[in-house]
């Protein structure tokens, strides 16, 4: 008998908001994301790009380039960044913030996230 | 002078219908089949008795009919035979012709084939739900006959299975119309880590035929 075969991606969804520092993430991720919080109380993120190993979502509605969330977006939660589990990855997303230069986020993932 | 006398029997051959029966290539099969008949006049066969062979069991086309019980043929009736055919993949229908008490026989023997499903592997995404196309089943299925696939099944421990809006049962046979309906359904576990869900799935043709 043939077989039916689902292979079931293994993205890790990490909250960016106040529960962020629970999770275990990558230290490089974690230490921008809260420079950024830290250092600009009321922004405004636009995507202008990202690496493909990441999925942006707000709401659970995946985001795309020229998506927009905000420091509140942020704090409640509703921000989360997905990469696949066990795979390798790196690359930069980079966001314009109102008021200042293009930022650049660089990132790195390890299998042993 | 001694007189030379020769008795005519009135006797009226039989007289047989044309019957038609179905076999599935790749495949030894025996079938029962009726022969209807006129004008018996007390013919016996018995259980067993070889009607017809055509080359040797095992062989692709082998063909051996025997009478499949005890039987006396008067007037009109049926006679009884099993029918023991292998065939192969390709066979083309045909027509057997043999004699019973040099009566013809003719019976016309067309033939179907199995679909053929293959593996399916599909790359799914966690947290999510997968709703099955048409095509995820259609690309993996193959009929010698070009009969379209009417049916699929999938066995093995079916948890996350959604058909209709609940749990699938393993071997429910689910109609194309429906899968094309966005029926069936893959509900991914809440999880971050990668994983594989394997089942296995058969497919049937609108002859109702299954595949293996």
């Amino acid at each position: 008998m043939p077989d039916l075969i689902l292979k079931i991606t293994g993205y890790k969804e990490i909250n960016i908001g106040a529960s962020w520092e629970t999770h275990i993430v990558d230290s490089t991720l974690d230490n921008l994301f809260s420079g950024i919080i830290d250092g600009f109380s009321v922004n405004l993120w636009t995507i202008n790009s990202f690496d493909p190993a990441v999925i942006y979502r707000k709401s659970g509605v995946d985001m795309n380039i020229g998506d927009q969330f905000n420091i509140d977006d942020i704090n409640n939660g509703i921000i989360v960044v997905e990469y696949l589990h066990g795979v390798s990855a790196s690359g930069t997303t980079n966001f314009t913030i109102t008021g200042a230069a293009n930022y650049d986020i660089n990132f790195t993932i390890n299998s042993t996230i | 002078m001694g007189i030379l006398r020769f008795r005519i029997a009135a006797r009226e051959d039989l007289v047989f219908s044309n019957t038609f029966i179905e076999f599935i290539r790749g495949t030894t099969t025996t079938k029962i089949l009726s022969i209807p008949y006129t004008n018996g006049s007390g013919q016996q066969v018995l259980f067993g008795d070889v009607l017809y062979t055509h080359l040797s069991p095992g062989v692709d086309g082998y063909i051996q009919i025997t009478a499949a019980s005890n039987q006396t043929l008067s007037g009109s009736g049926v006679l009884d035979v099993n029918l023991t055919h292998t065939v192969s993949a390709t066979q083309g229908d045909q027509n057997i012709n043999f004699d019973f008490d040099s009566s013809p026989i003719i019976i016309g023997v067309s033939y179907n084939s199995k679909p053929i499903a293959e593996d399916i592997i599909k790359d799914i995404e966690n947290r999510s739900i997968y709703t099955f196309l048409n095509t995820d089943f259609t690309d993996a299925y193959e009929d010698f006959d070009l009969d379209s696939l009417s049916e699929v099944a999938i066995f093995g421990v079916v948890t996350g299975y959604e058909f209709n809006g609940s749990p699938y049962i393993e071997g429910t046979w689910i109609n194309m119309s429906d899968v094309s309906s966005g029926n069936l359904k893959y509900v991914s576990v809440d999880q971050d880590a990668y994983y594989e869900k394997d089942n296995t799935w058969k497919a049937k043709d609108i002859n109702g035929n299954i595949s293996n």
